[in-house]
């Protein structure tokens, strides 16, 4: 069978087709009343979704005020222009002495830190078990080392799915005295918009809680990250950030930041989380 | 919609209806299936007739809903189960001449019933090609697939489709040899 035998016996084969019956206007008709069924079909349907992620959303909007860290002495700034300046927190203590750490000798501590405190705190901060990925940190230079032949500055991400979905946590430890910037200064450098909180807890660390971004330049997605530093008396540093990892077409997703600063609050002051001595 | 564009799908569907019901017929090899197919279809694009009208290709884009609705068709569970093996009825035209109806009946059943041995796939493109008449690109535009796709589901149907027609032709010879003895 030739590809011209093809063609003709396609066309014979439907020579005897029987008699259309089309008729427009009853199609039409039909048509339409579909389309207003659709539509009326679609308006039930997100005037329920509406009320279900009101319900849903509710509770946490009447208990998003717990997201500050709240003190008498805390000072904060919601951008560049004015720094808090009566922590009264001499930064950086003087009298401490820098150690330098290779990952190979770390590693043992951090292992065993990562299975008993860091992977557990975790998973009580909302991380679904198996979602949990891998922690592979360094020690890398980082543009708030006080001297960068000292490698004293650990960090490292995880990746995680938790109630809001992809999630990163970026745990940043640094050794006593390896943190250049004061919490004073922190908040005084930080880019348009951000919100900084600085507060002074009881036991003389103070916490300084960072939000960063919110909308890119764009418009089109959420570049937001919210930190929790935590200065502690010794002189070291423990940052605790989140940001979605909820990537569309455009880049992060419009998801907000997946913790919140309670949450990171508790991670950072965990004193267990921590460079070996 | 508004009245200009109801016109305009008016006049689309009463030029288009009979040619997209035979297109139909030759994926399904049944006239009431392939109607049914066509009236889906237009009210699919009826639907999306706002977007498609300014693209000024909405034949291509009848035969792409055609087709993913009679694939879609295919896949519903009670369609799966359905077997096409019955006789088709002959059609009396008392005006005809016997000899071209008695061989236009043998070719449309030998390929309507071997065309419904080529995989759907396959044999769509067998269809859009050699009875649309459209180009490997068009074809390539309405599968949603490669041109290279299009060619080589080409080779492979019409490789399919002979070997059907020569079984097919086989069984008839052998038919007619043993009424003869």
């Amino acid at each position: 069978m030739s590809e011209q035998d093809l063609r003709d016996s396609l066309q014979q084969a439907v020579w005897d087709e029987p008699p259309l019956d089309f008729d427009p206007d009853t199609f039409m008709a039909r048509a339409e009343q579909l389309t207003r069924r659709r539509r009326a079909l679609m308006s039930v349907g997100v005037a329920t979704a509406l009320i279900i992620a009101t319900v849903a959303t509710l509770p946490a909007f009447l208990t998003s005020g717990r997201n500050r860290v709240e003190s008498a002495t805390g000072v904060s700034t919601t951008n560049s222009a004015s720094a808090p300046s009566t922590l009264n927190f001499p930064w950086p203590p003087n009298d401490v002495k820098r150690r330098g750490h290779t990952y190979a000798e770390d590693q043992p501590f951090l292992a065993s830190m990562w299975e008993a405190v860091l992977s557990p705190a975790l998973q009580h901060e909302g991380a679904e078990v198996n979602s949990i990925g891998t922690w592979s940190p360094d020690f890398q230079p980082s543009a708030y080392s006080r001297d960068q032949g000292v490698k004293d500055i650990l960090m490292g991400s995880v990746d995680y799915v938790g109630p809001s979905g992809a999630a990163q946590l970026n745990i940043t430890l640094a050794g006593p005295g390896g943190w250049a910037p004061s919490p004073e200064e922190m908040c005084r450098n930080l880019p348009d918009p951000s919100t900084c909180n600085a507060v002074k807890r009881p036991d003389g660390s103070v916490v300084v809680a960072v939000e960063l971004g919110g909308k890119s330049s764009s418009g089109s997605f959420y570049s937001g990250e919210r930190t929790v530093y935590h200065y502690r008396k010794d002189g070291s540093v423990v940052g605790m950030a989140s940001r979605s990892r909820v990537v569309d077409a455009s880049g992060y997703g419009d998801s907000g930041v997946p913790m919140n600063f309670d949450q990171l609050t508790r991670l950072a002051t965990n004193g267990s989380i921590t460079l070996p001595d | 919609m508004r009245k200009a564009e109801e016109q305009g799908f008016r006049e689309f569907a009463v030029t288009h209806a009979a040619s997209l019901r035979r297109t139909a017929y030759l994926f399904c090899g049944d006239w009431h299936t392939a109607e049914d197919l066509m009236q889906q279809s237009l009210m699919k694009l009826y639907q999306a007739w706002h977007r498609v009208q300014q693209q000024d290709h909405a034949g291509a884009y009848a035969r792409k809903i055609l087709l993913r609705t009679w694939l879609d068709e295919k896949r519903r569970p009670w369609r799966r189960a359905e077997q096409r093996d019955g006789e088709l009825p002959e059609m009396a035209d008392s005006g005809a001449d016997p000899d071209l109806v008695s061989g236009r009946l043998w070719a449309k059943e030998l390929i309507q019933k071997a065309l419904i041995k080529v995989p759907p796939r396959q044999r769509a493109v067998l269809v859009l090609r050699y009875f649309e008449d459209l180009s490997v690109t068009d074809v390539a535009a309405v599968m949603g697939c490669t041109e290279g796709t299009v060619k080589s589901q080409t080779a492979r149907g019409l490789v399919a489709l002979r070997a059907a027609v020569d079984a097919l032709e086989n069984n008839g010879s052998t038919m007619e040899r043993e009424v003869a003895s």
